[in-house]
């Protein structure tokens, strides 16, 4: 790589690099490689397979080779350079399977290498579902949001009076509005997609506007590069344990042996939808298309009026699992080789496709 | 439903007296749980219980979390009751369960151990006549997809109940060596379609099997058997709609010991440019679904009204 010395990177040279994209005076002298570049963005990735650094490494390389790029080590072993000469990419992969992503490249070239990257099977974005994302600012005021939602492939063709909202307000406590669409009847469509929040008390020499994405994207200006990987990492850390706990809760397990009897742990993730499903055959289709963003391949079958079963594969990690599908609820049955990115994708884009006020529900105890 | 090319069908009947024994203790997929709210929890399946009139493989033992109440179902696929078997589950104590360490049973002199015939309701009357003659008193659990109803005898421990339920159970258990051939065929091809999403050439039917929850841990000979019947139905598959996308060898029977075929995709969208990769998946679909194209409506990618006008912003000055 002959633009960034990659070699001579560790995290804190890269601090020293990409500050200045923070504060709007990025390419200055001695930095020609990253000129005429944009701001900071980052991206949160999961990535299925890798669970040590050396088998993170070796992924890396494959993808990189595969999507046309060039792979660098740095100083540190957890951090790469992948670059060629549209886009370099710094890929942290502190934690194996949940990478981080930084890039000052233009957004439309790095936003299609990472969509080059998401059509491995292995690679899917991190999913933060509303809830989620709604917490993000909260001991911070929003400063803006986006409301994008997209329900013309799973709403009924006609007879829906929210099939596509898509606001952006900006200014101080900005998710008031959303709040008061929440009340309304086009609360099924008051999706929250990103919402900026300010990083750092005001004066503080750290602080940062921040964009936060639910398709695991973010983007920065401010004045530490360090205290925005800090606000990035915190977020997927916090995303990563909810996987994690999905996959330790909510994969059905059955343990034992033929000659001792088995046992059973585990729970359905449940998904209620306050937007009942009238057009089944659409909905169906629509979610079992094998497009992104479900990426759900599944038969459906009728069983009785209102109830659907379907064998679905996740073709993000290749894995065979069941769904049952009713007007109100949605049932995923995942498997001990599921994957907890599974089943938040699916209420995140099931949030901004068709009602986003769906949301997870536990049995009772 | 007639646009989805799908008829009504049942979910396989056989197995939903054990299903609806799990989801009314568990409360999975919104069923209620009158059973857990009677203290039942622990949850052990195909229990063999050696008793004074010799061996019986118990399908459901649950014990109450307080420790003073384990019950045991027979969950019945028909409308038949074996009265040799019926007699073993009468005959059966609670120290004949305290020999299996692995369920574990509570130590307590007062104990109570009750017995549950699982049935479906339109098979209510001919399993009481069953009981009767083979000359069995135990709880009896009928099901169906509207309303679940427990009856017990005078003195027993457990509280009768009738609950509506919200439709079939949820298929915990989805699929064994007795299943019809559709059932091992809506099961396992998407198994062999989850292979290709892994990128594999090959894929032995053994391990097809052992991706299922409930069948890993069977035993090696049950697990076998299940793949023999696997392999035929898979091969006859194959060849009838899937061609070109993959095949079953038999080899010879064996597989590294362990019986059943090996599929070898043929070919994969996983391997094809990932721009055609979303037709490549969708033509599998319309093969599972067993029709060609139209099996369902397609998404036609129309631009909203909203994407529309964008047109004018980005054309504009």
């Amino acid at each position: 790589m002959e633009r960034v010395v990659a070699a001579s990177i560790d995290r804190q040279s890269l601090a020293s690099l990409l500050t200045p994209f923070l504060t709007g005076r990025g390419g200055a002298e001695g930095q020609e490689a990253l000129r005429d570049r944009g701001p900071v963005k980052s991206f949160g990735l999961e990535v299925d397979g890798p669970t040590a650094r050396g088998e993170a490494a070796e992924f890396a390389e494959e993808l990189a080779s595969r999507s046309g790029l060039s792979i660098f080590n740095t100083s540190d072993d957890a951090l790469f350079v992948l670059a060629n000469d549209a886009v370099e990419l710094f890929v942290d992969v502190l934690d194996p399977r949940f990478w981080l992503l930084h890039t000052v490249s233009p957004s439309a070239k790095a936003h299609a290498t990472i969509r080059h990257f998401l059509w491995d099977a292995r690679v899917d974005s991190c999913w933060f579902p509303q809830l989620f994302l709604e917490q993000i600012p909260a001991d911070r005021q929003a400063t803006w949001f986006k409301a994008d939602f997209r329900g013309t492939d799973l709403l009924p063709v006609t007879g829906v009076r929210d099939k596509r909202l898509r606001i952006q307000v900006e200014g101080d406590g900005a998710t008031d509005l959303l709040a008061h669409l929440a009340e309304t009847e086009y609360r099924t469509a008051a999706a929250l997609t990103g919402v900026a929040t300010r990083v750092g008390g005001a004066g503080s020499e750290f602080q940062l506007d921040e964009i936060i994405q639910f398709n695991g994207r973010f983007v920065a200006r401010g004045a530490s590069f360090e205290a925005h990987v800090g606000f990035v990492a915190d977020v997927v850390r916090r995303y990563a344990e909810m996987v994690r706990s999905i996959e330790a809760r909510d994969r059905l397990t059955w343990s034992g042996s033929h000659d001792r009897g088995f046992t059973l742990d585990g729970e359905l993730v449940t998904i209620d939808l306050s937007r009942q499903i009238s057009d089944m055959e659409r909905f169906l289709g629509g979610l079992f298309s094998c497009r992104e963003p479900f990426r759900l391949w599944g038969v459906p079958k009728q069983v009785s009026e209102s109830y659907f079963t379907a064998e679905v594969v996740d073709l993000h990690v290749g894995e065979r699992m069941t769904m049952d599908i009713t007007p109100d609820r949605i049932f995923v049955y995942l498997t001990p080789n599921s994957c907890g990115n599974t089943a938040l994708r699916l209420l995140s884009n099931l949030q901004h496709r068709y009602d986003a006020t769906a949301s997870f529900v536990r049995r009772a105890a | 439903m007639t646009g989805h090319g799908q008829r009504k069908a049942d979910l396989e009947k056989r197995l939903l007296p054990i299903n609806a024994w799990t989801a009314l203790i568990r409360g999975d997929a919104g069923w209620p749980r009158p059973l857990g709210e009677q203290g039942l929890a622990t949850l052990w399946f195909e229990v063999p219980v050696s008793t004074s009139r010799s061996s019986v493989v118990v399908d459901g033992v649950a014990i109450s979390s307080d420790q003073s109440l384990v019950v045991v179902a027979e969950a019945k696929s028909g409308g038949t009751v074996n009265t040799d078997q019926a007699q073993k589950y009468d005959a059966m104590v609670i120290g004949d369960l305290r020999r299996i360490v692995t369920v574990n049973p509570p130590k307590g002199t007062d104990v109570q151990l009750e017995k549950v015939f699982v049935c479906m309701e339109d098979e209510e009357d001919r399993i009481r006549r069953g009981l009767a003659a083979a000359g069995v008193s135990c709880g009896l659990l009928t099901v169906s997809d509207a309303a679940c109803k427990l009856t017990v005898p005078l003195g027993s421990h457990l509280r009768p109940f009738k609950v509506k339920v919200p439709g079939p159970p949820p298929a915990l258990i989805i699929v064994d060596a007795l299943s019809p051939d559709d059932e091992i065929e809506r099961v396992f091809v998407p198994g062999v379609v989850a292979a290709m999403a892994r990128g594999e050439t090959s894929v032995p039917v053994y391990s097809l099997i052992e991706r299922i929850p409930h069948l890993a841990n069977f035993g090696d000979s049950a697990k076998s058997r299940l793949a023999t019947r696997v392999t035929e139905v898979l091969e006859a598959v194959a060849k009838l709609r899937f061609r070109d996308d993959f095949m079953v060898s038999r080899s010879g029977g064996k597989v590294q010991n362990r019986s059943g075929g090996v599929v070898t995709i043929l070919r994969s969208p996983h391997d094809s440019d990932p721009r055609g990769r979303t037709q490549g998946w969708q033509r599998l679909q319309r093969s599972a679904a067993g029709r060609g194209r139209g099996w369902r409506k397609e998404i036609t990618g129309q631009l909203s009204l909203d994407e529309f006008a964008d047109e004018i912003d980005n054309g504009g000055a």
